[in-house]
C-alpha cells in the first residue's frame, strides 16, 4: 500500500484561506472538518496526479465562495430575522438571496455583466480621478480660491499682458481696495549656488517680495517667513524647500536660524517649507528676498525694468469682476502720474491663480471625462441589452412564479436584486480596476499634467464612483424589473415572450452604443493622426546625439565680463577634448528651455515711433550652426574670434522675409535695441517653445557682442561615436569643480518631452476607443445570438423547407446589420458636432478628416459584421430536427 | 407510539439526507469517508459541497438523527484525527421506514410501468 504523504505547504494554505471565508459561527462548529475534508481530498486527487489536484483546488476554491457567501446570507438573515422589521426584511432578504443564488447558476450572463461593469466604472473614475486631482480640487496652499493671477495690460496693443516692475507692484498693492496683499516674484535670475556640499549645488530659486509669503499664507514645517523688515534691512535670509532640507540638510531641525553658505554670502535660513508648497515651480529649492540682486545685476529699481510675475489675494467678499474694476483704475493713476515708463499700461487683468495653473489641461481633460462618459452611457447600453436577454430566456420562470403566486413585487424585487447585487460588485471591481488604473495613467502621464503628485482619490472620487454604479445599476436594473413584473402568467407559460417591443429596444439600444462608438473613434483617430503629424514637424536642428549642458558663470567668482568670458573659452575648450566629441558651441537658450531674450526690429531709417517686429536676440559662440545642425540658407557663421567690435547677427529665415521680402539679406542691416546690425548670415528656423504654429523669428548675435554669463553648452560627438553625458560633466568639473551643471540632457529627450501631453491624450482616447469597440462587438453579438436563440424554430422550419443555409445566414445578418448601419451614420452625424470640442487638441489634422471618418465608419461596420457573422453562421449549420424538437 | 410518529414525521426524506444516512449505515464514518461513500453508492451523480453537507450534518444532529462519535485516526489515511459520525436509533429507524416507503411506491403499478417505459436519461 502506497503511504500517503502529508499535503503539500501551499494544500493547507489555501485550506486556511477557503476556511477563513465562512462565518465565524460555522467556522468554530465545523471549521476543523472542513479543512480536514479538504486535505483529505486534495490528497486523494494529488494520488492520481497534478493535473487532478490542480482541478480540485479550482473547483473547491469556487464552491468555497459560493457557500462561504451562502452562509454569511444566512448569518445575516438570521440577523435580520431576529431584528424589528421582520417581515419586511426577510422577504427583502429572500429576494437578494434568490437573486445571489440565481446569478451563481448563470455565470453565462453574470461574468459579461460584470466584466462590463468594471470596465465602464473603472475607466470613469480612473480618469475622473485625474480630473478631480488636477481641476477640481482647489490648490493645496491655504484659502487657494482667494489667490489670482494680476498682470498689467497693454490696451495699445491688443491687451498683452505685461510683467511688473517693483516699484510699480508697490504701488498697486498700496493703492488697491481688493487685494488684500500682493507680492511679486521671478525665477529669471542666477540662482543661489550652495557650496556647503563636495560639489557646488545651483539650488533653483525664487525671487520673491514680502508680499508674496502674506500672500501665499503659507504656514512653514519649521521655523518662520521673513518679514517686511527684513526685506528692506537684513535681507540674506531665506526659505528652503522641504526637498532641499531633505536632501542636502539632512533633514536636521536644528538648522533653522543658521547660516547657509549661497554664492559665496551666508544666508540665514528662517524655515523649511512644508512637502506640498511648490509655488512657482515644483523645482523651487530656495525662496530669498528680490532685495539681494544688486542693481548692476538686475535693476529692479527702475520702472522700465518689468521682470516680475504677481499673485494677489483677494479681500473679503471682492469678486474677480471688482478687482479688475478696481486695480485697472490704479493702473490708469499710474500711468497719468508716469507717462514716460506707464503709459501704455492702463488694464489690469486677473485671473484665478488655479485657472493659470491648470487652464489647457482642464479643457482637454474636460474632453477625456466626457469620452469616460460615454463609455458609460455604451456600458449601460450594454448591460440593458444582457438584461432584457435575460429576462427574456428566464420569462417561464418568472411566469411559474407567477403562477405559484409571487406577487408582481416579489417578481420586480428579484430582478432588481440581481441587479443590486451585480452593481454592487462591478462597482467594486470597477473600483479596483480604477485604482489600477489611475496609477497607469499617472505613470503615463510623466511630464504631461500638472499637480501629478497631487493625484489621489478623495471624497469626491468615493461619491462618483457610487453614483456612477448607482445609476449604472439602476438603468438597466429598472428596465428588466418592469419587464419582469409585468410577466402574464398565461402567455409566457408556452410562448417564451418575444415581443415587438423588446426586440425594438435592443435595436435601439445597439444604434446608441455604435454611435457614441463613432464619436470616441473618430476622436481618437484624430488625435492619432496629430500626434503624426507632430511627431513629423522638423524641430530645424538634428537633435540626434546631441548632448545640452546648461551653465552659468556667477557673478560672485567672475564678476568681469572679461572673466566669464574666460571661462566660456575655457569651458568650450575642455569639452572639445572629449574623446569622440566632434565640436562644441554655446546657444544662450536651448529650444524647449526658454526663447532668449524679447526684442523688436525695425528696418534702417525707420520713421520714429514705428513698433517694430518681436524677435527672439540669441547670443552664441563657437560654430553653434553646424553643432547643432541647423542649416545655413545664405552667408556665413560668425568669423571666430574675428569681428567682436563689428555688430554682426545672422537672422532665421522668417526675420529675413518678412524684412527684406526673401530677397538677398547678408550684407543688409537692421536696427535693434539701438543698434545697426549687419546681417552675415540667414539660416532655417528653429522651433522655441512649442512644436505647433509657425516657428518664431530669431536673431543670433556673438556672444562676445553682447555676452550674457548663462548658456547652453551643446555638444556634437563624431559620427558613429557614442559620447556619455558622464564623460560631459567629467569634463566640466575637470575644468572648475566649482562650477555646477544647471542641466544635462540629450537634445532628443528634451525634444521628445513636447510629445509627451498630446501622446498622453491620444492614448487615453484610444484606449476608450477600443473600449468602446469591444463593448460593441459583445453588444452586437449578443443581441444578434439573442435574435437567433429565439428564432431556432423558424430558422429550422426555413431550412427544412428547403432554404439554402447561404440564404439564411444572409437573412440574419441583413437583420442584424440594420441597426449597425443606422448606429454609423447617426454616430457620424453627432461626430460632426461633436469634434468642435476637440479643436484645441487637433494639429495639422482638420476636424472633419475624410479619411478618418470613412476609416471609423468602415472598422465598425467590419466589426459589427464578424459580430453577426458568428451566430448566423450557426444558425445556418442548425439541423431542422434538431432546431424543431428545440421548443 | 411516540417513536412511530417521531419517525413518519421525517418522511419523506430528502435525497441528500437519505444519502447520507445509507453511508453511515454500516457503521461510523468521518466526514470525507461519508462524500466518498455518497460519491461511489450513486455513481458520482449526487455530489455534495463541503458547507451544504456539514450544515446538512448540523441539522440532521439537531433532529437526533445522527450522532457524533469520539474523535480518532482515520485507518486508511493517516495518523490525524479526525470526528466520526454514526446513526442514532432514531436515525436506523427513520431510513428504515423511508426503505419502507420506497418499496412501497415502487410495487405501485404505474410507477413500474414508468421505470420500463421511459428512457435512459
Amino acid at each position: 500500500m502506497e503511504v500517503p504523504r502529508p499535503a503539500g505547504r501551499i494544500t493547507r494554505l489555501w485550506v486556511a484561506v477557503v476556511v477563513a471565508l465562512y462565518p465565524p459561527g460555522f467556522r468554530s462548529a465545523v471549521g476543523r472538518d472542513l479543512s480536514r475534508l479538504l486535505l483529505d481530498g486534495a490528497r486523494d486527487a494529488r494520488r492520481i496526479g497534478r493535473g487532478a489536484l490542480g482541478r480540485f483546488l479550482l473547483a473547491n476554491t469556487a464552491l468555497g465562495v459560493r457557500d462561504a457567501a451562502l452562509e454569511w446570507g444566512a448569518v445575516i438573515a438570521e440577523g435580520w430575522t431576529n431584528g424589528r422589521r421582520e417581515a419586511v426584511a426577510t422577504s427583502w432578504l429572500y429576494s437578494l438571496r434568490l437573486a445571489a443564488r440565481g446569478l451563481l447558476r448563470h455565470p453565462g450572463y453574470s461574468v459579461p455583466v460584470l466584466i462590463t461593469l468594471a470596465l465602464g466604472i473603472g475607466a470613469n473614475t480612473a480618469t475622473f480621478t485625474v480630473l478631480n486631482s488636477v481641476v477640481l480640487r482647489p490648490l493645496p496652499y491655504p484659502r487657494a480660491e482667494a489667490l489670482v493671477r494680476v498682470h498689467p495690460t497693454d490696451v495699445d496693443s491688443d491687451r498683452r499682458l505685461a510683467a511688473f516692475s517693483l516699484p510699480d507692484v508697490r504701488d498697486w498693492e498700496e493703492r488697491s481696495t481688493t487685494l488684500e496683499a500682493l507680492g511679486a516674484y521671478t525665477m529669471l535670475n542666477s540662482d543661489l549656488v550652495y557650496t556647503g556640499a563636495d560639489d557646488a549645488l545651483e539650488v533653483e530659486t525664487a525671487y520673491v517680495t514680502a508680499g508674496f509669503y502674506s500672500v501665499m499664507e503659507v504656514r512653514p514645517l519649521l521655523g518662520r517667513l521673513p518679514t517686511a523688515e527684513e526685506e528692506m534691512g537684513d535681507n540674506r535670509v531665506v526659505v528652503v524647500s522641504h526637498a532641499f532640507w531633505q536632501q542636502h540638510l539632512g533633514s536636521d531641525s536644528a538648522l533653522v536660524g543658521m547660516t547657509l553658505p549661497l554664492s559665496g554670502e551666508a544666508y540665514r535660513i528662517a524655515g523649511v517649507m512644508p512637502p506640498s508648497f511648490d509655488f512657482p515651480s515644483p523645482r523651487v529649492g530656495i525662496w530669498a528676498f528680490l532685495t539681494v540682486i544688486p542693481a548692476s545685476s538686475t535693476p529692479y529699481h527702475l520702472r522700465q525694468v518689468r521682470l516680475l510675475d504677481a499673485v494677489g489675494r483677494l479681500a473679503e467678499g471682492a469678486s474677480l469682476e471688482q478687482a479688475r474694476e478696481d486695480l485697472t483704475s490704479v493702473a490708469v493713476g499710474l500711468a497719468s502720474e508716469l507717462p514716460e515708463s506707464n503709459q501704455r499700461l492702463r488694464a489690469a487683468t486677473v485671473v484665478r491663480l488655479q485657472e493659470r495653473v491648470v487652464g489647457d489641461v482642464a479643457r482637454a481633460l474636460a474632453i477625456l471625462m466626457s469620452a469616460a462618459l460615454l463609455i458609460l452611457v455604451i456600458t449601460c447600453a450594454n448591460l440593458a441589452n444582457l438584461a432584457l436577454a435575460r429576462e427574456a430566456r428566464r420569462a417561464p420562470e418568472l411566469a411559474v412564479r407567477a403562477a405559484l403566486g409571487a406577487s408582481r413585487g416579489r417578481r420586480a424585487g428579484l430582478v432588481l436584486g440581481e441587479s443590486v447585487i451585480l452593481s454592487a460588485c462591478g462597482g467594486a471591481l470597477g473600483l479596483a480596476l480604477a485604482a489600477w488604473g489611475t496609477r497607469a495613467l499617472v505613470a503615463t502621464s510623466a511630464g504631461a499634467l500638472p499637480r501629478a503628485h497631487e493625484i489621489a482619490p478623495d471624497w469626491r472620487v468615493a461619491i462618483f464612483t457610487l453614483v456612477a454604479s448607482l445609476v449604472t445599476g439602476a438603468s438597466f436594473a429598472l428596465l428588466a424589473s418592469v419587464a419582469a413584473s409585468r410577466a402574464d402568467v398565461s402567455g409566457r407559460l408556452h410562448a417564451s415572450g418575444r415581443g415587438a417591443a423588446a426586440g425594438g429596444m435592443r435595436g435601439a439600444l445597439v444604434v446608441s452604443q455604435i454611435s457614441l462608438s463613432v464619436i470616441l473613434l473618430v476622436g481618437s483617430l484624430l488625435l492619432v493622426e496629430s500626434l503624426r503629424a507632430l511627431a513629423r514637424v522638423d524641430p530645424g536642428f538634428d537633435a540626434e546625439g546631441l548632448i545640452v549642458a546648461e551653465m552659468t558663470f556667477s557673478s560672485n567668482r567672475f564678476p568681469e565680463r572679461s572673466d566669464y568670458l574666460a571661462r566660456f573659452d575655457a569651458t568650450l575648450e575642455a569639452l572639445g577634448a572629449v574623446p569622440g566629441v566632434g565640436s562644441v558651441s554655446t546657444i544662450r537658450r536651448f529650444p524647449f528651455r526658454g526663447t532668449g531674450e524679447g526684442a523688436r526690429w525695425t528696418p534702417p531709417g525707420a520713421a520714429e515711433g514705428d513698433e517694430g517686429v518681436p524677435v527672439n536676440l540669441l547670443q552664441v559662440s563657437g560654430r553653434l550652426f553646424e553643432t547643432m545642425g541647423i542649416a545655413m540658407l545664405e552667408g556665413t557663421d560668425f568669423a571666430q574670434g574675428g569681428d567682436e567690435d563689428r555688430p554682426v547677427a545672422i537672422v532665421g529665415r522668417s526675420v529675413a522675409r518678412t524684412a527684406f521680402g526673401g530677397g538677398p539679406t547678408v550684407g543688409r542691416t537692421l536696427m535693434v535695441a539701438g543698434y545697426e546690425l549687419e546681417i552675415v548670415g540667414v539660416v532655417e528656423d528653429i522651433r522655441q517653445s512649442d512644436l505647433r504654429g509657425d516657428p518664431p523669428g530669431v536673431l543670433y548675435l556673438p556672444n562676445r557682442l553682447s555676452p550674457r554669463r548663462a548658456a547652453a553648452f551643446v555638444v556634437r560627438p563624431r559620427p558613429d561615436v557614442a559620447v556619455s553625458l558622464a564623460e560631459v560633466r567629467a569634463a566640466v568639473r575637470a575644468a572648475d569643480a566649482r562650477q555646477p551643471i544647471t542641466e544635462l540632457a540629450l537634445a532628443s529627450d528634451i525634444v521628445a518631452e513636447q510629445l509627451m501631453q498630446p501622446r498622453f491624450y491620444t492614448l487615453l482616447l484610444a484606449v476608450f476607443a477600443g473600449l468602446a469597440l469591444a463593448l460593441c462587438s459583445v453588444g452586437v453579438y449578443g443581441v444578434v445570438a439573442f435574435g437567433v436563440s429565439r428564432r431556432t424554430r423558424e430558422v429550422g422550419i426555413r431550412i427544412a423547407l428547403g432554404a439554402e443555409p447561404a440564404r439564411v445566414r444572409s437573412l440574419v445578418v441583413r437583420q442584424g446589420m440594420r441597426p449597425v448601419l443606422a448606429g454609423i451614420a447617426v454616430g457620424l452625424a453627432l461626430t460632426l458636432t461633436a469634434s468642435r470640442s476637440l479643436d484645441t487638441l487637433l494639429f495639422a489634422v482638420p476636424r472633419f478628416d475624410a479619411g478618418v471618418y470613412l476609416a471609423s465608419a468602415a472598422l465598425l461596420g467590419v466589426i459589427g459584421l464578424a459580430a453577426c457573422w458568428l451566430p448566423a453562421r450557426r444558425a445556418a449549420a442548425g439541423r431542422a430536427a434538431e432546431a424543431l424538437a428545440s421548443e | 407510539m411516540k417513536a412511530h410518529d417521531d419517525t413518519t414525521a421525517h418522511l419523506p426524506l430528502q435525497p441528500d439526507v437519505l444519502q447520507i444516512l445509507l453511508a453511515l449505515e454500516n457503521g461510523e464514518r468521518h466526514g470525507y469517508a461519508v462524500l466518498k461513500e455518497i460519491d461511489r453508492a450513486t455513481g458520482g451523480t449526487m455530489r455534495l459541497a463541503a458547507s451544504p453537507f456539514y450544515r446538512k450534518l448540523k441539522r440532521m444532529r439537531e433532529q437526533g438523527l445522527v450522532d457524533e462519535a469520539d474523535e480518532r485516526p482515520a485507518p486508511e489515511l493517516d495518523d490525524e484525527r479526525r470526528r466520526y459520525y454514526r446513526l442514532t436509533p432514531l436515525g436506523r429507524a427513520v431510513l428504515g421506514a423511508e426503505a419502507r416507503r420506497l418499496v412501497d411506491l415502487a410495487a405501485h403499478d404505474q410507477v413500474l410501468r414508468l421505470a420500463r417505459t421511459a428512457p435512459e436519461s
